[in-house]
């Protein structure tokens, strides 16, 4: 189980400051911060951009060095190689090499990490399969659309099954199906006790995983907290109940109006969210299997069916069935 | 170790989806093979053979190591500039693995080819040697065996120590005429000059002598003497005449032989090992029998050698290869450690110039260790003087500073095989030595290292305003 009170991220008074040319300090780009994340935690880092949200990424991550304060990931400074053993990072575009191709690009990575043969392969495979590119393996990562190559940036941040795992705009250039595998998968990871943090301007993203955030701008934490304390309005009423007649809501509103004397009332049908109307059509297509050359879709979790083989042990399986395999795997 | 060799192996494959790399190498492969027949020499066979491995060597050294400098420049300078570091410096990879992983995978791709362009090369020589062999008379088959197909070591005559004498001549007059006020430098330079003659002309009648020593581990029943000598003017029929006598009464076996060969050419005789004595000494003697009464200059350094040979040609052959390597592996080292802080183009350039340094560094230091020539001596007087003084102060200083300077550059014209494998020379274990252990690992180990430092401090996401 996850221990939340145990610091897995630890910033005190981190400060950065970008020099010109001349030594000159110029942009004040993350302005003495200090945060905490727990263990199994999903942390989000918000802010416009220009924010410094990447700035601290990239401070936590060692790629720049601060200019003042104390970073601490895992217990350790970030410069050492133990704590990169246990990190995983997806950056903001995925800054893979072309020329390999996605299992190569696995392949490697893998080694980086001191990962046997057998390891690598059971691994990439696993992962490729996760991602939905079990297809798409062997073909050069230079002709993969952008979402492609997200995937298979998620899929080498998870190649050391990562204790701590970085997300610089996880969702961009996915579709929404793509969008709504990775918010699962942080999910699923979560569950597993795995801390993320989460850099982000797409904002429902950040709501649907995300345990904490802070809100940075001009390179300073503006606020900080639960996503549910921190977006829970006092100010309005939500009842939710099945469907009502009309001539019910007529009395309710009735009895509004005569008790608190206030014409500020609406009762209506909840709407859909559109990622979850898309879902269901994209979800009606797979089921109609309809074509497609892009990356295999799993839905909400559920991949499907393909003829079994002899060696197949399970021809469906979840995405969490997944990670905990190639976890158990260790 | 595995990191850098995944990182060496990614560096391997990088090079070979490279279209521009493709197309050079292709290039490269081509025109290599084509050399037997684009040279043709002095018309002989060894000249031809000459020709084309001074040729196929040199042009393969300078080919391989332009794509060394540009692949090592270019292998960790786009890593970073493609952000792909991003992604390598948050694994658990040390940065000495990075560098030495680009450093290694460079060495593999350029040492592929060395080792391609070698087997071409030997093929063009074989191919050379087989093709014009049926019109070889016997003599011509046993000088290419001698003088190319072979491994031979060199031994230089005793020289005497010319300063130490020309400082003992001078003390001496200094002892017999005390109150002598010649400058110490123009005795030095009047006894220089006397020696000079006293040792190394040698007018009609007269003979020179010459030992030989360290003549060890001969194989076959010859070996070569190699000379030169010049002329204050040139003979009319263009030839000298001399009496060469070999070996040591008494001691060994004698061997004469009578020559009328020209002036300032190198000659070769092939001699029995028998005038050799049994602790490696050849004692050798020159009579000046020129009928045109000229006067003959021979200076030791350079005129004169025994060639013995000592080793197979092959072996040899491989060894330059390993030579070329050493110089391509430390420009590697070097093209590495320049991409770790500068730009491709600003890292090529800048490796382009140890390239150039390194391979003229020897001809750089001669030149800037030779004497300066005072002809104004003496003839300046007040603030002109003063002014001269000063030039030459700053004269000294400034060919000290870069003579220093260039001390530092590895020198790569030591180790060009060229002028062993041309003349069938023995590549020696100090050379090898100089090659493997200062320039590699002394001098492109440092590189690394240097290379490492840089990156280690490098803020790999920097930003600069």
């Amino acid at each position: 189980m996850a221990d939340n009170t145990k610091p897995v991220v630890m910033a005190r008074n981190l400060t950065k400051v970008f020099k010109d040319f001349w030594g000159r300090p110029r942009v004040k780009a993350v302005d003495d911060i200090s945060f905490q994340i727990n263990q199994g935690e999903v942390y989000g880092l918000l802010g416009p951009n220009g924010s410094g949200k990447s700035t601290t990424l990239k401070l936590l991550l060692g790629l720049l060095f601060p200019t003042k304060g104390q970073i601490s990931i895992l217990g350790k400074p970030v410069s050492h190689v133990a704590v990169k053993q246990r990190i995983g990072f997806l950056p903001e575009e995925s800054y893979l090499y072309g020329y390999l191709s996605a299992r190569e690009t696995l392949e490697f990575y893998g080694k980086l990490f001191d990962l046997t043969a057998a390891q690598r392969k059971q691994r990439a495979e696993q992962l490729l399969d996760i991602v939905g590119l079990e297809k798409v393996a062997s073909r050069p990562v230079r002709e993969f659309s952008k979402g492609m190559a997200r995937r298979l940036g998620l899929a080498q941040a998870l190649i050391n099954d990562p204790d701590l795992i970085f997300l610089d705009e996880p969702t961009s250039g996915l579709d929404p199906i793509g969008t709504r595998q990775i918010k699962d998968l942080i999910s699923d990871l979560k569950q597993r006790g795995k801390t993320v943090l989460l850099c982000s301007h797409l904002l429902a993203d950040v709501e649907d995983v995300c345990d904490r955030i802070s809100i940075l701008y001009g390179g300073k934490i503006k606020v900080e907290g639960k996503v549910s304390d921190l977006l829970q309005n006092h100010n309005t009423l939500q009842i939710n109940m099945p469907d009502l007649k009309m001539s019910t809501i007529e009395k309710i509103k009735k009895v509004i109006m005569e008790t608190e004397n206030n014409p500020d009332i609406s009762i209506e049908h909840p709407h859909d969210r559109l990622e979850t109307f898309f879902l269901n059509v994209v979800e009606q297509a797979v089921k109609d299997k309809d074509e497609t050359s892009g990356a295999q879709i799993h839905l909400a979790g559920k991949k499907e069916p393909e003829p079994q083989t002899a060696d197949q042990n399970t021809a469906e399986t979840t995405d969490t069935d997944l990670i905990k395999h190639l976890m158990d795997k260790e | 170790m595995k990191q850098v060799l995944a990182i060496a192996h990614k560096t391997v494959l990088k090079a070979l989806h490279d279209k521009m790399f493709a197309g050079i190498t292709l290039i490269f492969l081509i025109i290599l093979p084509l050399l037997p027949l684009l040279l043709r020499g002095d018309g002989s066979v060894i000249g031809h053979l000459r020709l084309f491995i001074s040729y196929s060597v040199n042009f393969s050294i300078f080919f391989l190591s332009l794509l060394a400098i540009f692949m090592a420049c270019n292998s960790l300078y786009e890593e970073m500039f493609r952000k792909q570091m991003f992604l390598l410096a948050t694994k658990p990879v040390r940065k000495w693995q990075i560098i030495a992983g680009h450093w290694l995978g460079t060495c593999i791709i350029v040492g592929t080819l060395l080792a391609g362009a070698t087997v071409i090369n030997y093929g063009g020589l074989r191919w050379i040697y087989s093709h014009q062999k049926s019109v070889l008379t016997e003599e011509q088959h046993t000088d290419i065996a001698q003088n190319f197909f072979s491994a031979r070591k060199t031994a230089l005559p005793d020289n005497p120590d010319i300063d130490s004498m020309v400082e003992e001549s001078v003390l001496s007059f200094r002892k017999a005429n005390p109150n002598d006020k010649t400058p110490a430098e123009e005795l030095r330079e009047t006894y220089r000059k006397r020696l000079f003659y006293k040792l190394y002309c040698i007018p009609v009648n007269f003979q020179k002598k010459w030992t030989v020593s360290g003549i060890k581990g001969v194989k076959g029943d010859v070996f070569n003497f190699r000379f030169k000598y010049y002329t204050s003017e040139m003979p009319p029929d263009g030839k000298i005449n001399g009496k060469w006598v070999f070996g040591e009464a008494g001691v060994t076996e004698e061997h004469e032989v009578f020559t009328d060969k020209s002036p300032e050419t190198y000659h070769t005789l092939t001699l029995p090992v028998s005038v050799i004595s049994g602790d490696g000494t050849l004692q050798v003697k020159f009579t000046n029998q020129d009928n045109d009464m000229l006067t003959l200059i021979m200076p030791d350094k350079d005129n004169v050698e025994v060639l013995y040979e000592s080793g197979i040609f092959v072996i040899n052959y491989l060894k330059a290869s390993l030579l070329i390597f050493c110089q391509i592996a430390a420009l590697v080292a070097i093209g590495v450690l320049f991409s770790a802080f500068l730009s491709f183009p600003v890292a090529c350039l800048m490796t382009l110039f140890f390239f150039g340094i390194g391979t003229m560094a020897t001809h750089f230091v001669q030149m800037l260790s030779a004497p300066v020539v005072e002809e104004a001596h003496g003839h300046s007087h007040g603030h002109e003087a003063d002014h001269e003084a000063v030039e030459s102060i700053f004269d000294l200083v400034a060919r000290k500073m870069v003579g220093s300077m260039i001390q530092v550059f590895p020198h790569f014209d030591t180790i060009n095989p060229t002028r062993f494998l041309t003349d069938g020379r023995f590549i020696d274990s100090s050379t090898m030595i100089w090659g493997f252990g200062i320039i590699l690992l002394l001098q492109g180990g440092t590189a690394l290292i240097l290379g490492t430092i840089i990156l280690h401090r490098k803020e790999l996401a920097k930003v600069t305003i």
